[in-house]
């Protein structure tokens, strides 16, 4: 009879549980106070964004925005554009895909609707093809499976020095590896992570309860939960390495897939801009230079907002340092529409 | 010790106000009961007013006052920026202040004999559950709990551990999420359109209930565990029908302070029509002018009084206040969302951080912007104002915070909580907290 009792008890905790987890996750999947996973795996791109989905997303900003059919940010574009349109495509990293701000004020937007005010006779496309994380290998190998079906008449790669570090290979991802005369991508993804990566992916999709637990898991391998549960009085020692020439700006030599991408690149075609407040290698400018590719820089506009005390990358309501704010995509996106109208002019007058 | 230990946490420095505090109306009380003659005894707690308020408007409102002499000073090229005060608000000020006030005050009216123990006292006014943010207690239900052996009931540890689940679940799921939308909205009104911002000041109309109201759950449910009784600050405001009534169910610990302290001692409803609306109006004016050192605040008050004054001049039927729902019909949805957009108009001038955002917002409205993600912020909104509409709804028809003890199983109710607590720890351990918003007060 005890016994019987306390199973009672049980299920009923159970069916409790359940059904107030339930409710709960229909009330954040409402609300978007979290969200379920906006990533999908595709045998042709690897890790992207899930089709037609809208994310809702606050981290130093809040971006509301959505993917298309196409799996890329903002409203499905057929691929095939209309006459005298002119197509870009951004490629690069967070800073491109701006997630923290609204997709109708990100500096695409900007630039596009610049270009038609500035040339109203003409028609303007800009397609976001950014991603977190991506260095200049993810935006070649993006461009090649993904962003050049759009036919785009110019391809602006968003870099900063880091991006030209690329990262260990990422097994989610399609690779890029040198081949014996061209550069090669290769689709042979890591079965047990990719696997693996469904079988989370799944769980992640459909609940926003376990998309949630899956960041905390996240999070608790990158912070020390001391300092999350006792905040100040936790104390963290963190082992600093010391830079013996603090002052001194070491250039490293490109690594030899830069050169290869640069080989494969159109710079009739492709835009580097450098986005960052830090001026790019000198070894890299002098490859583009000689390989006949446009260089915008965007350090001095990002300077400039700064010394006139605009930071482009603090952001006011929640007091952090992050990604470009409002403001910056704005000013970006007005100053880039002016070097990209004068290089398009340009270019048309055969000058 | 351990209220010290709680609130010097936040910094060690303020504590020796908090001790002042306690100092003044503690020996000012004796005396105060002590003194037979009516002069004397009215300059005793004349003392405990311009001491504890004095400390009140140096550190809180000083600077504002300044600001304020500034607007009329510049007329005659006076700057009285040197003036200005650097020191923060410490917090609970507001609080902890009323409520010695409060103790002096029932000294002096013969309603309350004042303690002789300086521990007793100093943990009535440093009661670390209600210390930064309320409940607002009176001396003559707090005191003599904490005077006596604290030894919680087992009802009183089960109700204390559901409050406390529940109240962290308002205040983190459903305040804080809210605020994430008002605080970005509100930030950059101009990159926002006309739909977007409507939302966002219902949101803020969640936000502060939730915050408020899941803190107050807090505090109450933390006394429970430690035995003792703490009075319910919210009685689910948004479901009333008038503002008279809102006034009864909202903040109740500030509001029944405000009138038995200020708009009785103006003289009430004692001395004629008029002086009662003029008594009502000086009471939600000061009300305001209490939550923070700004005219919006005053502005806030101001708009709540004018409901009053308006909704005192015009009911006839004042049973109506005083009884709960038994019937929803269409009148009594139509009262309870009118009285709800009231407020809710009042929340702007809240929330609107200058006279700017304010104005922004009217234009903003009154050119309206239409936005591609208005059937996205109307979804949020109506889904924020269903959720927690639900749990107000569920402790009115139970007459009860603790709804969800009535539970007969208790495998249940474990499943209930746990679930509710599991959750709010998830959100909480992948985003950073907002602070309580009352705690600026």
């Amino acid at each position: 009879m005890i016994e019987r009792g306390r199973i009672r008890q049980l299920v009923l905790g159970a069916t409790g549980l359940i059904i107030t987890l339930v409710v709960c996750e229909l009330f954040i999947r409402a609300s978007h106070l979290g969200s379920v996973s906006i990533n999908n795996f595709y045998e042709d791109i690897g890790i992207g964004y899930r089709k037609n989905h809208t994310y809702v997303y606050f981290n130093e900003g809040f971006g509301i925005g959505k993917v298309n059919e196409n799996r890329f940010l903002g409203n499905t574009i057929p691929k095939i554009k209309e006459k005298e349109t002119t197509r870009f495509i951004l490629l690069g990293d967070s800073y491109i895909e701006s997630f923290q701000i609204l997709q109708r004020n990100y500096f695409g937007r900007y630039l596009e609707k610049n270009l038609k005010n500035k040339h109203p006779n003409k028609k303007f496309e800009v397609l976001n093809f950014g991603r977190s994380g991506f260095d200049i290998t993810d935006m070649y190998t993006y461009q090649k499976v993904l962003a050049e079906s759009f036919k785009p008449n110019y391809i602006l790669y968003f870099i900063s020095k880091d991006d030209l570090e690329p990262s260990i290979s990422n097994p989610y991802r399609p690779e890029l590896v040198s081949g014996s005369d061209r550069l090669k991508i290769t689709f042979n993804y890591n079965e047990k992570a990719i696997n693996n990566y469904k079988k989370v992916n799944f769980l992640t999709r459909h609940s926003s309860l376990i998309n949630m637990a899956n960041s905390v898991r996240k999070n608790l391998n990158h912070e020390h939960i001391g300092a999350i549960l006792f905040d100040k009085f936790y104390i963290i020692h963190e082992n600093k390495t010391d830079n013996v020439y603090p002052d001194k700006i070491i250039e490293k030599p490109l690594k030899p897939i830069v050169y290869e991408i640069f080989e494969e690149l159109d710079s009739n075609k492709v835009i580097i801009v450098n986005r960052d407040k830090e001026k790019l290698p000198e070894v890299f400018v002098n490859l583009c230079i000689e390989k006949g590719f446009k260089i915008i820089d965007l350090s001095n506009l990002l300077l400039q907002l700064e010394a006139k005390g605009k930071n482009p990358n603090y952001w006011g309501v929640t007091g952090e340092m992050g990604h470009w704010n409002t403001n910056a995509h704005k000013e970006i996106g007005l100053g880039l529409a002016t070097k990209i109208g004068m290089m398009v002019e340009f270019e048309k007058s055969g000058n | 010790m351990c209220s010290y230990f709680f609130y010097g946490y936040w910094d060690w420095k303020f504590c020796s106000l908090l001790l002042l505090s306690t100092v003044i109306d503690f020996f000012l009380g004796q005396l105060l009961y002590r003194s037979e003659r009516e002069k004397r005894r009215r300059l005793i707690l004349s003392l405990s007013l311009v001491s504890n308020l004095g400390i009140l408007c140096l550190f809180k409102y000083f600077n504002f006052f300044i600001d304020s002499f500034q607007i009329i000073c510049n007329e005659v090229g006076w700057n009285l920026d040197y003036l200005h005060l650097r020191v923060l608000v410490p917090v609970g000020i507001s609080f902890y202040t009323f409520q010695t006030l409060s103790y002096t005050i029932d000294i002096y009216r013969k309603k309350l004999e004042p303690t002789t123990n300086f521990v007793d006292f100093s943990l009535f006014v440093s009661f670390f559950p209600q210390l930064v943010a309320g409940p607002i207690e009176r001396a003559k239900s707090l005191l003599p709990q904490l005077s006596k052996k604290l030894h919680p009931s087992k009802l009183q540890i089960k109700q204390g551990i559901t409050l406390i689940i529940l109240g962290l679940f308002r205040k983190v799921i459903i305040g804080d999420t809210a605020g994430r939308y008002v605080d970005h909205i509100f930030g950059d009104l101009h990159s926002y359109k006309s739909i977007e911002l409507i939302t966002a000041l219902i949101l803020f109309s969640i936000q502060i209930y939730a915050d408020f109201s899941g803190y107050s759950h807090i505090a109450r449910g933390t006394a429970k565990l430690l035995g003792v009784e703490l009075m319910k600050n919210f009685e689910q405001p948004y479901l009333s029908r008038n503002i008279t009534e809102f006034w009864r169910r909202w903040h109740i610990s500030l509001s029944t302070w405000l009138r038995d302290y200020l708009y009785i001692s103006l003289g009430g409803n004692r001395k004629g029509k008029y002086r009662t609306y003029l008594n009502l109006m000086v009471t939600m004016l000061l009300g305001g002018l209490w939550h923070g050192a700004s005219w919006n605040f005053v502005v806030w008050g101001g708009l709540h009084g004018l409901y009053l004054f308006i909704h005192k001049a015009v009911v006839k039927n004042k049973n109506e206040i005083n009884n709960s729902i038994n019937k929803l019909n269409f009148s009594t949805l139509f009262k309870v969302i009118s009285t709800y957009l009231l407020v809710l108009f009042t929340w702007l001038f809240f929330r609107s951080t200058s006279w700017e955002t304010t104005k922004i917002f009217f234009q903003k409205i009154y050119f309206w912007e239409k936005s591609e993600y208005a059937g996205l912020f109307v979804s949020i909104a109506l889904v924020y104002l269903i959720f927690s509409g639900l749990f107000d709804l569920a402790e009115y028809h139970y007459r009860r915070h603790t709804y969800l003890l009535l539970i007969k199983s208790r495998g249940l109710k474990v499943g209930i909580l746990l679930a509710l607590f599991g959750v709010t720890i998830i959100y909480m351990f992948q985003a950073k907290p907002l602070p309580f918003i009352y705690f600026q007060f």
